[in-house]
């Protein structure tokens, strides 16, 4: 074994080899380990899962040894993804499976196990019962423009103008007229005004909303 | 075309409804869900209308796949993400609640409430060949990509567009006299 010395001394390029040497999935690539082999070309491998979320649960892996998304070319990315949906083709084909999920863990984080980048493919039923990929849903109010900036800047695209989300204008009413100032205030201020703003004005939707529905009741109740 | 007209995700390609707008070009669209499992809950859609991923071009599934790299290369350093989860559901059966395809890509945290992990079923050898022997048959077909056709380039169009931007060699050629 390599003593922690020596870890520290080597070069990345030999950290990468070490890193090679001790990876299970690359030693299933160049066959060393057995494994249950479902497709191969030159740049990907799909294998059984040995401990599969459910039968047919297929790990899709790079021969090339990555450890996370970022790492990877764009060729290989999208070389991966095209023979994952021809792959989830095939489960829902072969298998008769009823619906398919394409899943990938960046990091120990997000649930990574191995130090190789890896898709899985899980083949679903309706009665399998697995919940985990039935997204929770929450409300988080969120600010877009820093990640628009970077997603741009990664395609080479420069953002001159910040992106202005349309609103369509709102009815005028006497609590709006009222609150008039405090709103304009309220643009003033930093991106976390901007969606204060937007839920308040949701809410005063709402009482709008409700106001008319109940006079309408009222007008329209049937005289005794 | 009546499932395109009521599809929520088709009317926000269209612009006829909000949302908080990522990434756009002329192919893809990325929002901020409107439902989100997490901050910062990204989907990534084409902006034609797929219910599913086997009715996705093998091209655009491609195009697809390098923007789901770049936003989630930016949703580690923006966002100060530890991880990241991308996870494609295809069917009602896989947990798919609108019937246009996207590409989820959720930032991951320490403590986020959020689990991705399953629970091992355990297969006899004999169900496991099985399984390997049907799909090894199934995946002989793979191995030929659909390649995008290429649109004509309309010249005119391409002369409006150097006019609009003033080229500066074609600046260049106007000075001299």
């Amino acid at each position: 074994m390599v003593s922690e010395d020596e870890l520290a001394n080597m070069s990345p390029e030999q950290l990468q080899k070490l890193q090679k040497q001790n990876c299970i999935f690359c030693h299933i690539i160049s066959g060393k380990v057995a494994s249950k082999k479902i497709y191969e070309d030159d740049k990907v491998l799909a294998i059984l899962d040995i401990n599969p979320a459910n039968p047919g649960h297929i790990l899709l892996l790079i021969k090339e040894h990555y450890q996370i998304m970022p790492q990877i070319p764009d060729d290989e990315i999208s070389h991966i993804f095209m023979v994952a949906k021809a792959i989830s083709h095939v489960c829902l084909k072969a298998l008769k499976a009823q619906g398919t999920n394409i899943f990938i863990a960046n990091g120990m984080i997000a649930g990574q196990k191995a130090p190789h980048f890896m898709l899985h493919i899980i083949p679903r039923a309706n009665v399998d019962e697995i919940k985990i990929f039935d997204l929770p849903e929450k409300d988080i109010p969120d600010d877009v423009s820093e990640l628009t900036n970077k997603i741009n800047e990664l395609f080479g695209i420069k953002t001159e103008e910040p992106i202005i989300f349309d609103k369509k204008p709102e009815k005028v009413s006497e609590k709006d007229e009222n609150q008039k100032n405090p709103n304009k205030f309220e643009k003033e201020l930093s991106k976390e005004g901007v969606t204060k703003e937007k839920k308040t004005n949701k809410d005063k939707n709402l009482d709008i909303d409700l106001d008319k529905i109940s006079n309408f009741i009222i007008k329209n109740e049937p005289k005794k | 075309m009546s499932q395109k007209n009521n599809c929520e995700f088709c009317q926000i390609v269209n612009k006829e409804k909000d949302a908080k707008r990522i990434f756009e070009d002329e192919k893809a669209l990325a929002i901020l869900s409107p439902i989100p499992c997490c901050a910062g809950h990204i989907l990534l859609m084409p902006k034609e209308h797929f219910s599913i991923i086997e009715q996705v071009p093998d091209y655009l599934i491609a195009h697809l796949s390098k923007i789901t790299n770049k936003i989630s290369i930016a949703i580690f350093e923006v966002l100060q993400a530890k991880g990241t989860n991308i996870l494609i559901q295809n069917g009602v059966a896989a947990g798919q609640k609108s019937n246009h395809f996207m590409i989820h890509i959720i930032p991951r945290k320490e403590n986020d409430s959020l689990d991705f992990q399953w629970q091992p079923k355990q297969l006899n050898e004999e169900q496991m060949s099985t399984i390997e022997l049907n799909l090894k048959e199934a995946t002989k077909g793979i191995g030929d990509f659909e390649k995008e056709e290429k649109k004509p380039v309309i010249l005119d169009k391409r002369i409006e567009k150097i006019d609009k931007e003033e080229n500066y060699l074609v600046k260049q050629l106007n000075r001299i006299p």
